[in-house]
């Protein structure tokens, strides 16, 4: 379980690499769409808290909630 | 002495000497909006008279300059509909004991039992303060609270972001801390004890439990801390890409149990479930889960920006030490299609493996296990996710629509299906839609 | 021009970005060189040792005299181009502010348009008298870069002179460029944002120049007619125009209009941030 964890993050890491990106050729990050919607991440992180036995991912869970 | 006559049109005229000719266009110049407010509406529906839920959504921000801002969250909502209690179905009718303790409710022979008596209104709030510190560091702390009928959250969270090489390179740590009241009315009743079913022409409030029914001496609060660690990277990876690592460490600590849910404890031959105390027609045990939970997720998305659309693809793998491990992903096409509309269509898949403690049924002839729950969302799942996103932009903000279907399939602890019970459905399946409505406009 | 100059532009063609930048180096020299006050080898100058002949000047010239006649003319004699002389009471130009309000009445003997003969293109001014293009330089400059670009492209361009600034082409993503105007309490702060989508800015008032006398404080920006800035100014004016030239004229106007101020670019039904 641990091993499949390092393994899982060594190989992503090893994917970022290693690239030079000018400052002047950010510009397609800068675009809305590329920014992760925030009320929608929540509002689902929220709906599959209450369905299913994982939480959280990108951020933390947020509050708890005694929903069934 | 002030000036009379308005000097617009002769500096015009002066102004088209000096350079040749005027822009046709006027100036178009306005004060930044520092406010942001976005809203969601959300519709959540699920199957066989299942839970639904209605909830409002608004999300309050502010930029005060470059570097400070601040944002508040309030969300309502609304929660009826019935819910698995945990127990199977059986050839005859069962009789429960409703959530609050007193309402009881009948279940129709062949049916999975659900508890219909759910019933909540919860408010949450949060807000943060981000801060910029020095150039390349920000920080974010912020508090939440929430509140429901037999539920209370209070919890703080702080959050540091460091950038590398012109902000090629992001780096977080974040901490969380949460601290969580459950009051169930009535108390809580002791796990892995005998649930007391009213009569079956009962069902009144005013049926009081007995001595010897499981309950706590009433009104009992109970309590859980919810301690999470997060430690991430964002890396620019290209010119059209970016990579989100993070791994996440949670513990929670005190009252996990869910109180209003059972396990049938069954015959092991005809699975048939066995008479319950003081003349009960079955009986059922409420469940019980420890009262520690230390999970771990490894987190992963890729984002990529074509030259119209963008697409983001997240991995999300989870083990814990109730033995449940997870694994989702997902994926998010935005194809936007003009300046001010866009859809995004959204797939998703989720499976977890069983809580080592979860079982469908308890067998009468087998010892009494230190923990079990019989909860569906403990159990062996898939699920998947299918729907689409719809913007569009007018001049003074965004409106969305979102469609979403979600399917659940549990698989039943194996061994279950025995006797008659493997006539039986024993965990149903769960559909669900989502629509949601979303407004979002600056000021 | 002693003021950081810029220009952004939004594209994916470098030599395009490259073209656009140099021109503006180039044209920002070249206006500087030409009316500077401080450069023996400048046209300025050599009208300013004319001794009071008559002098031909050129077309570029010949259009920016008659606008800073326009101005004074539209202004009243508040603004005039021949007001340079007024440093020699305030001067701002080296070390501590140091002020000689006696000095007024003597140098408003060589003050005034009315004494100066134009008849395009030929300049005669008195012996004793100045010509300062420094109010309208700086803003020419950015309209004739900005004017020049919007030809070479459609892309979202935005010209920056120290401050006095106009944009062509689309607007930028995002939407629209972003301007603070500094705050006058703390430097380097934006006291107010501001998002240009189209048309030009340009600003007044300079927080860190300033007289006090008895009190009072006064900014740089002189009434000819009286030899003193105008009473009551606000701190900084910034005004949104088509052209960075309408935008510092009127931003200069309404700074010698003092307490008026805010009256004066209400009845121009110009769009404008003060701060006082």
């Amino acid at each position: 379980m641990k091993r499949k964890l390092i393994a899982i993050l060594a190989l992503l890491a090893a994917a970022a690499g290693c690239t030079t990106v000018q400052p002047w050729e950010r510009d397609l990050h800068a675009r809305a769409d590329m920014q992760p919607d925030q009320q929608d991440s929540a509002i689902d992180d929220h709906i599959y808290f209450s369905k299913e036995a994982s939480s959280g991912g990108r951020g933390f869970a947020g509050g708890g909630c005694g929903c069934n | 002495m002030q000036l009379k006559k308005p000097i617009g049109a002769s500096l015009a005229a002066a102004t088209c000497g000096l350079l040749g000719a005027l822009p046709a266009a006027p100036a178009a110049a306005q004060d930044a909006k520092d406010w942001d407010i976005e809203s969601s509406l959300l519709y959540y529906g699920e199957d066989n008279d299942r839970v639904k839920d209605v909830s409002l959504d608004v999300a309050i921000r502010r930029a005060l300059d470059e570097d400070r801002s601040f944002s508040i969250n309030l969300t309502v909502d609304s929660l009826t509909g019935a819910t698995p209690n945990g127990a199977v179905p059986t050839n005859d009718v069962q009789v429960f004991t409703g959530a609050s303790g007193g309402k009881g409710y009948i279940v129709e022979p062949g049916e999975v039992p659900l508890d219909p008596t759910f019933l909540d209104t919860r408010i949450a709030a949060s807000a943060n303060w981000q801060q910029g510190l020095g150039e390349a560091s920000r920080w974010n702390v912020g508090v939440s609270v929430s509140d429901e009928y037999d539920y209370f959250h209070a919890g703080a969270n702080a959050r540091f972001e460091h950038d590398f090489n012109l902000r090629i390179t992001t780096a977080y740590l974040g901490i969380a801390y949460g601290q969580d009241d459950i009051k169930p009315v009535g108390g809580a009743p002791i796990g892995l004890t005998p649930m007391v079913a009213l009569m079956d022409n009962g069902g009144g409030a005013d049926e009081e439990p007995g001595d010897n029914d499981g309950y706590r001496d009433g009104g009992t609060s109970l309590s859980k801390d919810v301690t999470d660690l997060l430690v991430g990277v964002t890396q620019i990876l290209s010119r059209r890409s970016l990579l989100e690592l993070s791994y996440s460490y949670g513990k929670s600590d005190g009252y996990l149990t869910e109180p209003y849910k059972l396990l049938s404890v069954v015959d092991p031959v005809t699975g048939i479930p066995v008479p319950g105390p003081d003349g009960a027609p079955f009986l059922y045990l409420y469940e019980k889960r420890p009262d520690q939970r230390t999970k771990q997720s490894v987190f992963a998305e890729w984002r990529h920006a074509f030259d119209r659309d963008s697409m983001a693809v997240n991995f999300r793998y989870m083990t814990d030490d109730w033995d449940v491990t997870s694994e989702t992903a997902e994926v998010r096409y935005r194809w936007n299609i003009n300046e001010r509309s866009y859809l995004e269509p959204h797939l998703r898949y989720y499976t977890q493996t069983a809580a080592e403690f979860y079982r469908t049924v308890l067998f009468a002839d087998e010892r009494l296990p230190r923990f079990a729950s019989a909860d569906y969302r403990l159990a062996d799942l898939d699920a998947y996710t299918v729907g689409a996103k719809y913007g569009h932009l007018t001049d003074h903000g965004e409106f969305t629509v979102r469609l979403e279907y979600y399917q659940q399939d549990s698989n039943p602890s194996p061994g279950s299906a025995v006797g008659e019970l493997a006539n039986h459905e024993l965990i149903l399946p769960m559909s669900a839609a989502i629509l949601q409505f979303g407004y979002r406009f600056k000021f | 021009m002693a003021s950081p100059c810029e220009v952004l532009i939004e594209t994916g063609d470098k030599d395009l970005a490259s073209r656009i930048g140099l021109r503006a180096r180039d044209e920002a020299l070249r206006i500087d060189r030409k009316f500077s006050r401080y450069r023996n080898d400048s046209l300025i100058q050599a009208i300013n040792t004319s001794r009071g002949r008559p002098r031909r000047v050129d077309a570029e010239t010949a259009r920016l005299l008659d606008y800073g006649a326009a101005l004074c003319k539209l202004s009243e004699g508040r603004f005039d181009l021949t007001s340079g002389v007024l440093r020699q009471a305030w001067s701002f130009d080296e070390g501590p502010i140091a002020a000689h309000p006696e000095k007024i009445p003597t140098l408003l003997e060589r003050i005034g348009w009315q004494r100066v003969t134009w008849q395009p293109p030929m300049l005669t001014l008195p012996e004793g008298m100045e010509i300062d293009l420094g109010g309208i330089g700086k803003e020419y400059a950015v309209d004739l870069v900005a004017d020049w670009a919007a030809l070479q492209t459609d892309s979202p361009v935005l010209v920056n002179f120290g401050g006095d600034l106009r944009c062509t082409g689309r607007p930028p993503q995002g939407g629209a460029w972003r301007v603070g105007i500094e705050s006058i309490d703390q430097a380097g702060e934006a006291a107010r944002r501001i998002e240009l989508k189209a048309g030009a800015l340009a600003t007044s008032g300079d927080a860190k120049r300033h007289i006090e006398i008895d009190g009072v404080r006064y900014g740089h920006i002189f009434d000819a007619r009286t030899g003193w800035p105008a009473r009551g100014a606000p701190r900084s004016i910034t005004v949104a125009a088509p052209t960075c030239s309408q935008a510092g004229s009127y931003s200069t106007l309404a700074m010698l209009q003092g307490e008026g101020a805010e009256a004066f670019l209400k009845t121009e039904s110009v769009q404008h941030w003060i701060l006082r």
